[in-house]
Formats: C-alpha cells, sequence, structure tokens
C-alpha cells in the first residue's frame, strides 16, 4: 500500500502546472512573482479575461470568443441561456436569479482555460463527454489549481456536481447538463449544509444545486455576499425543483461531497505549496543587514516546519484518493471498487482535510511574516493564496466537523 | 532494561525473536535475517508493535550500527558483529555526544592516539544510550590535529568492558537510567575495529544519522500503535463534553496516521530524514500529551502513559535536536543560505 499518484496522474499535474505557467498573468504563479519588483503583481479579473479570450475557442463549442446572449462575454450562460428541459415541478430552473448578481468575469476566464486542459471533464464519465478520470487525476489537478490559486467553484463544479448529476439517475439532466460542465462552458454552483452553507459564484454559475441527504434539487440563487477572498462571490440559495431523490441517492451524494472535500483538501496543500515557494524566493533574495534574510533562523525554521506540515498532509491526501476508489472508466467497466465502499472514506477524507487545511494555514501565516509589508499589500498577490487558503480550510467541512467525523468513524469502526 | 535482570530478559527475548527468525527481518541471510523487502520491515514493525512487544535493547546495533556497517564495515567486520548483535549476545551503545559537543558534534574533543596495531582512546562521551547495560559502543574520535572541524575523526567501535572504560549511569526524568557517560583512559582498539578509513569518520557518520533521523530507527509502528491504544482511551474515559481534548486525541491520530503512510511511501519517494525526525517527536509528544489530557486529574499515576510521555519527551532533542534538522531542512532542502559562524 503505497497511496501515491500513478506516473500518468503525475505526469498530468506537471504538464498542468506547465500550462497554467504557460497560460499567462491569468492564475498568476506566485512563485514568478516573488522577487520580481517591477512586475504588476496582481492579476485583476480583466485581465484574466483579457488573457482568456485569446485562448482559442474549444472546437464544436461555445468557448470564449463566442458571444451568446446573456454570455456577459465570460464563456458561460447566464440567464436566458439553455435550460434543462422540464427539469421538476414548479418550473424552476438553475440559472433563474442570477440577474441580481453582477457578475465577476474571474471563473468563467478560468474555466475557459481549464476547459482547454482538460481539467473540467475530469469527474464527468466518458458517455457525457468527460474523461473518467481516475479520483488521482482530480486530486492532481486540484494541488496544481490550488498551487495557480485558480478562483472559482473548483471542488463544486469540477468533482461534486458531476458526480452528483452522473449518478442521480436523471439522465435528462445528465445529458443535459454533464457535456457542458465537461466542455467547461457551465460553471456548477452548490450548497450543501452544513458544509457549504452558501454557493460559491452561485448566481452567475450556469446551474445550482442543493444537496440534501437523499435528495438533488436545483437551486435558487438569492442575496449575493462578498468574501475574505475577493475572487468568491457567495449566493444565498433556496431550493427549488427536485432532480432527483429517494434512498439510491444517499451514497451517490456522500460520494460526491467526499469527493468535493477531497478535491479541496488538494487545493489547500497546493496554496500552501505555493506559499512556500513563494516564500522561499523571496527569503533568498529579500536583503536586510547586509544579506538575505533567509540566512537567519528564525525565518528559516519556519519555514522548515511549514515543509515539515505539507510533506506530511500529503500522504493523507493520497491515502483517501486511494480510498474513494478507482475511475468512473474502472466502475462502468464493472471493476472493483476497492475499499470506495470499505467505510475508510469518510475518516480518511476527513483527515485529508483537517491536515492539509492546517497545513495551509500555517503556510499562510509564514509566508505573510516572511514576505513583510509587502506581502500585505493587495498589489503583490499573495494575499489571494492567504485569503484561499483560509476560506477553503473552512469550507468544505470545517476542521471542527471534520473533526468529529473521524472520531465518530474510529467508535463505529471498533 | 536498566537493572541487570531486566537486561537478562530483554536479551532473552531478542534471542527469542532469533531463533524465531524475526529478529532482523531484513538483513542478508548470511548474517542472521532473512533478505526481506523493505515493505516486509514495515510490516514487521507494525506487528511487533501492535502487539505490544517489548522495546528493543539492542536498537542502537540493529538500526543504527548495522547499516553503517553493511554500508562502510569490511566483509570480516559484518560476519564477525552483525551474527551475534542479531541474537542479542552483543549490547551496544552509542558514543556521539561529548559535554561540549552536543549539537556541534563536530567539536568532540575524545581523541584516538596510533599505537601499534590499533588505536588508544581517551576522553568522555556522554547522554550514550544503553551504555549502562551494553557491551560494547561506537562513535567518532578525533584522530588528528583539531583544526579542521570535520577531517581527521574516525569512526570506531570500543569495548566497554576493557581496560580504561568507566560507565556511569545517568538517570533521566522517569528514574531510570536509559544512558550513562563513558570515560576512557588509553583504551586500545585494534585497526579491525575502524569502520571506513582513519580519518573519514564523519561521513561514515552522516550515513547513520540518517537512518538515526529516518524511518529505520522510529518505524511508524511505534506511534501506530499509540494511537489506537489513544482512540481507545478516549472512548473510554473521554469527556464527551471536552471537545477541545477530543480534537486533540483525533490530531495525534492524525499525525500518527500520516507517518504510517509516509513510511509506505517512502518506499518508492524519498523523504528528507530531518523533516521524518521532526515529525516523528512531535508526534509522539502529541499522543502522549493527549492521553494526559484524557486521562484528567488521574494521569499522573497511569505509568503506562506517563513512562512514554517522559520518554517522548525527549525525542525532540536526541538523533540531533528538533532546531538543528530544521537548520538542514531549510539549507540543503529548502535551500536557504547558510550563514552561521563554523558550521
Amino acid at each position: 500500500m503505497t497511496p501515491a499518484p500513478s506516473p500518468e496522474e503525475r505526469a498530468f499535474g506537471e504538464s498542468l502546472h506547465g500550462a497554467l505557467v504557460a497560460a499567462g498573468p491569468f492564475p498568476w504563479p506566485l512563485s514568478d512573482i516573488a522577487g520580481r519588483a517591477d512586475s504588476p503583481a496582481h492579476d485583476s479579473v480583466l485581465t484574466a479575461s483579457d488573457r482568456a479570450s485569446r485562448v482559442p475557442p474549444t472546437p464544436g463549442g461555445s468557448g470564449p470568443g463566442r458571444s451568446r446572449p446573456g454570455d456577459f462575454g465570460l464563456g458561460y450562460p447566464g440567464p436566458g441561456d439553455a435550460r434543462p428541459g422540464g427539469s421538476g415541478p414548479g418550473g424552476s430552473a438553475p440559472g433563474e436569479g442570477v440577474c441580481s448578481v453582477k457578475a465577476d468575469a474571474g471563473p468563467g476566464a478560468v474555466w475557459a482555460v481549464l476547459a482547454r486542459l482538460g481539467v473540467t471533464g475530469l469527474a464527468v464519465p466518458e458517455r457525457f463527454g468527460g474523461a473518467g478520470a481516475s479520483v488521482g487525476a482530480l486530486v492532481v489537478a486540484a494541488e496544481e489549481l490550488g498551487h495557480h490559486a485558480a478562483p472559482g467553484p473548483v471542488a463544486e463544479s469540477l468533482a461534486a456536481v458531476p458526480v452528483l448529476l452522473a449518478g442521480c439517475g436523471n439522465d435528462e439532466v445528465a445529458a443535459t447538463w454533464l457535456p457542458e460542465l465537461a466542455a467547461g462552458r457551465v460553471l456548477a454552483g452548490l450548497t450543501a449544509p452544513p458544509w457549504l452553507p452558501r454557493a460559491v459564484h452561485g448566481g452567475t454559475a450556469g446551474i445550482v444545486v442543493v444537496a440534501g441527504t437523499d435528495v438533488v434539487r436545483w437551486g435558487r440563487a438569492g442575496s449575493a455576499y462578498t468574501s475574505m477572498d475577493s475572487s468568491r462571490l457567495l449566493a444565498e440559495v433556496s431550493p427549488a425543483g427536485v432532480v432527483a431523490e429517494g434512498p439510491a441517492l444517499v451514497p451517490v451524494i456522500a460520494r460526491a461531497l467526499d469527493l468535493g472535500a477531497l478535491v479541496c483538501a488538494a487545493q489547500l496543500l497546493g496554496l500552501g505549496r505555493g506559499m512556500l515557494e513563494a516564500s522561499v524566493e523571496h527569503a533568498r533574495n529579500r536583503s536586510q543587514f547586509g544579506g538575505p534574510i533567509g540566512r537567519f533562523q528564525a525565518v528559516q525554521h519556519r519555514l522548515a516546519d511549514v515543509s515539515v506540515a505539507l510533506q506530511f498532509a500529503r500522504p493523507l491526501l493520497w491515502a483517501a484518493a486511494a480510498a474513494m476508489g478507482p475511475s468512473e472508466r474502472d466502475r462502468s467497466a464493472g471493476l472493483s471498487p476497492g475499499t470506495a465502499d470499505g467505510g475508510t472514506v469518510a475518516r480518511d477524507v476527513s483527515a485529508a482535510k483537517v491536515a492539509c487545511g492546517e497545513a495551509a494555514r500555517l503556510a499562510a501565516r509564514v509566508a505573510l511574516q516572511t514576505h513583510g509589508a509587502i506581502g500585505c499589500t493587495r498589489e503583490h498577490g499573495l494575499g489571494r493564496w492567504l485569503t484561499a487558503a483560509r476560506v477553503l480550510a473552512l469550507s468544505w467541512g470545517t476542521p471542527a466537523q471534520h473533526r468529529a467525523r473521524i472520531m465518530t468513524e474510529l467508535a463505529r469502526e471498533r | 532494561m536498566d537493572t541487570s535482570a531486566g537486561a537478562a530478559a530483554h536479551r532473552a527475548w531478542e534471542r527469542s525473536l532469533f531463533d524465531a527468525g524475526l529478529a532482523v527481518v531484513s538483513w542478508p541471510s548470511a548474517f542472521g535475517g532473512r533478505d526481506a523487502p523493505p515493505l516486509h520491515e514495515l510490516i514487521f514493525d507494525e506487528a511487533y508493535h501492535g502487539c505490544g512487544a517489548p522495546i528493543r535493547i539492542g536498537q542502537n546495533g540493529l538500526f543504527l550500527l548495522a547499516p553503517t556497517l553493511l554500508a562502510h564495515g569490511t566483509a570480516e567486520q559484518c560476519a564477525r558483529i552483525l551474527p551475534p548483535m542479531a541474537r542479542g549476545e552483543t549490547v551496544w551503545a552509542q558514543a556521539w555526544s561529548e559535554p561540549e559537543a552536543g549539537s556541534d558534534l563536530a567539536a568532540l574533543r575524545s581523541t584516538a592516539r596510533r599505537t601499534d596495531g590499533g588505536w588508544l582512546l581517551s576522553g568522555q562521551k556522554t547522554w550514550s544510550s544503553r551504555a549502562a547495560v551494553a557491551d560494547r559502543a561506537f562513535g567518532l574520535f578525533r584522530s588528528g590535529p583539531p583544526d579542521e572541524r570535520h577531517r581527521n575523526l574516525t569512526y570506531l567501535m570500543v569495548d566497554l568492558r576493557a581496560p580504561g572504560v568507566t560507565v556511569r549511569p545517568i538517570a533521566q526524568l522517569d528514574g531510570r537510567t536509559g544512558f550513562a557517560e563513558i570515560f576512557l583512559d588509553d583504551v586500545f582498539v585494534p585497526d579491525a575495529d575502524v569502520i571506513g578509513r582513519p580519518g573519514d569518520g564523519w561521513r561514515v557518520a552522516m550515513s547513520t544519522a540518517g537512518h538515526e533521523r529516518g524511518f529505520t530507527l522510529r518505524g511508524p509502528g511505534r506511534f501506530t500503535a499509540a494511537a489506537s491504544r489513544l482512540v481507545d482511551l478516549w472512548l473510554g474515559h473521554g469527556d464527551p463534553a471536552d471537545g477541545a481534548t477530543r480534537d486533540r486525541v483525533v490530531d495525534a491520530w492524525i499525525a500518527a496516521r500520516a507517518y504510517r503512510l509516509a513510511a509506505h511511501a517512502s518506499l518508492t519517494t524519498t523523504m528528507p530524514p530531518s523533516a521524518i525526525k521532526i515529525f516523528w517527536s512531535e508526534t509522539d509528544i502529541a499522543l502522549h500529551e493527549a492521553a494526559l489530557d484524557t486521562l484528567g486529574a488521574n494521569a499522573e499515576t497511569q505509568t503506562a502513559w506517563t513512562d512514554g510521555y517522559l520518554f517522548a519527551l525527549a525525542g525532540p532533542i536526541y538523533a540531533g535536536t528538533n532546531e538543528i534538522q530544521r537548520d538542514i531542512l531549510a539549507q540543503r532542502v529548502l535551500g536557504l543560505p547558510r550563514d552561521r559562524g563554523t558550521r
């Protein structure tokens, strides 16, 4: 048992990192900012959007560059765009209420880039236009997205909602929306109290989903909130039409939420890694008292502690990925579910979420302290990693919720 | 273990392990092992600690000296030294630190003077684990002028029963004499007991340091077993309203699991020994702190946990303090600049 990325998954992560670096100013690698004093360090959402619009449109798709009504030029649909036909009682449909929220150009532009890199379809089964990739591939991708501080509903749109829609048994909804999610034309917002009380980009996402214990509904976005992480826009969501319900959904929803928490943990690990790299770079280049501040033990030891925390969070992440079992492709081929149904998923995902969250929090504190005053400025950009880490550590289950769940599971195992 | 009867019982236990083919599973069969791959060694470690088996009286030899001999020793040395070590007949102590050479090991002053057919050792070693009950010791001695700190050091094995050796046991926090001072006054060591080339001891010793800090000395089984006991303790005695202590219990369990997973992952990837050492020593303390907090006011009478706690407290100090490990991590792994006097 050596939970670790496969060579293919590792190569995918490396190629993704290269592609995100090459994508330029949009998902800005912090390691490139650090030490480059003359660079305009903060990428505005406009920059990101401009950048994404230079990406060639997805073949056959309605990717960036194609203008549609209500599109906001963001590469994903707004109100009045495609709706699922007859999806539930009351005529409710995803997308309702989005007018109440001013669009943020960020995630749509990111999604166009991610679609081009093949990230948006990872968790979508192949028959719906996705890759049906392994959990490991998703984890690798999520860590890189964290590494580059990619904004948007990553765990929701790339992991949890595809699993919900693919597994809920509503074929019409699956056939309508999964290809859109896979192609990156639609973002999905999600609420699932108590882990996710509000939807990230719920007001501007193409679809909003509400997950209960045994029911999946569409959501209607209401009041909007800005976040401490200024790349996030949150929406209050009220449940609307039922997508699917019944006891058969309980394991599907549980798996979708565990996968979302796992992806969030991977993002946190990537955020922490990005902040450690930036801090080391800064400590090597920033000179005080006649030499680099990185020569001081007071600086060195804190960075060493971050390194230890990240190194020992990673095996937990990979153990949880292994526990979550094989890819959708393996499942549809009738392959063994591995330990996925063996009862350790909840425990292992929670352990990964706690450890990655704590490591990222430590990385954020140390990164800011290492950077000093420049790190506190908006223009530097460290704040994107820092606020994302703090916010995601509390999203997809707080540390307290996950610790409580671990003890519940440990008691059950005995 | 610190009494002669206790030490005899531990030696008998080692002999039982050896007779069962379990004393040194990963060693070559020529020296008493079974050529087991690293994964099997991990499995053995977890099974050993999982069933509550005692700590190994021979651990300094088994986990520190033996890997050094297998890497740097001669065939003659391996054949002569390893089998009796595996059988529990020769118990080894380590002789690194000196009163003026702790974290700064290269400041050591004990000397090895050339004589006919060997060396004469003089000086004082301290914090020598197992020395109170051991037969022999291994360590570094200065065999030339001290002008270059890391040169002219020689790695030697010395008989603790030889003329000129005085061992003075030191009582630790728990009252036991787990370590001792060793005084050496012209103690003869034959050339056959030099490991590596004379003067090349620092390089040889550093390979042992990697074992001491990595998964070799502290396999995950010990922490996995303690974490399991801790969870049982919490479920049996914890106050359900005390969420703060429960969270510390869970965090210690998470850390022990991370350590186990990292040990398995280390079969295919490498991890800096310094990171491993920091993590196991902090995890050991966290496990025992959480247990004491769970026991509350009753904790002080529960030797099953207080003994482990007092032992765990030393973890961040021995095998190179965690501060030294952070220096190494920062400078050699993260690539931060080195700027500290003579080091």
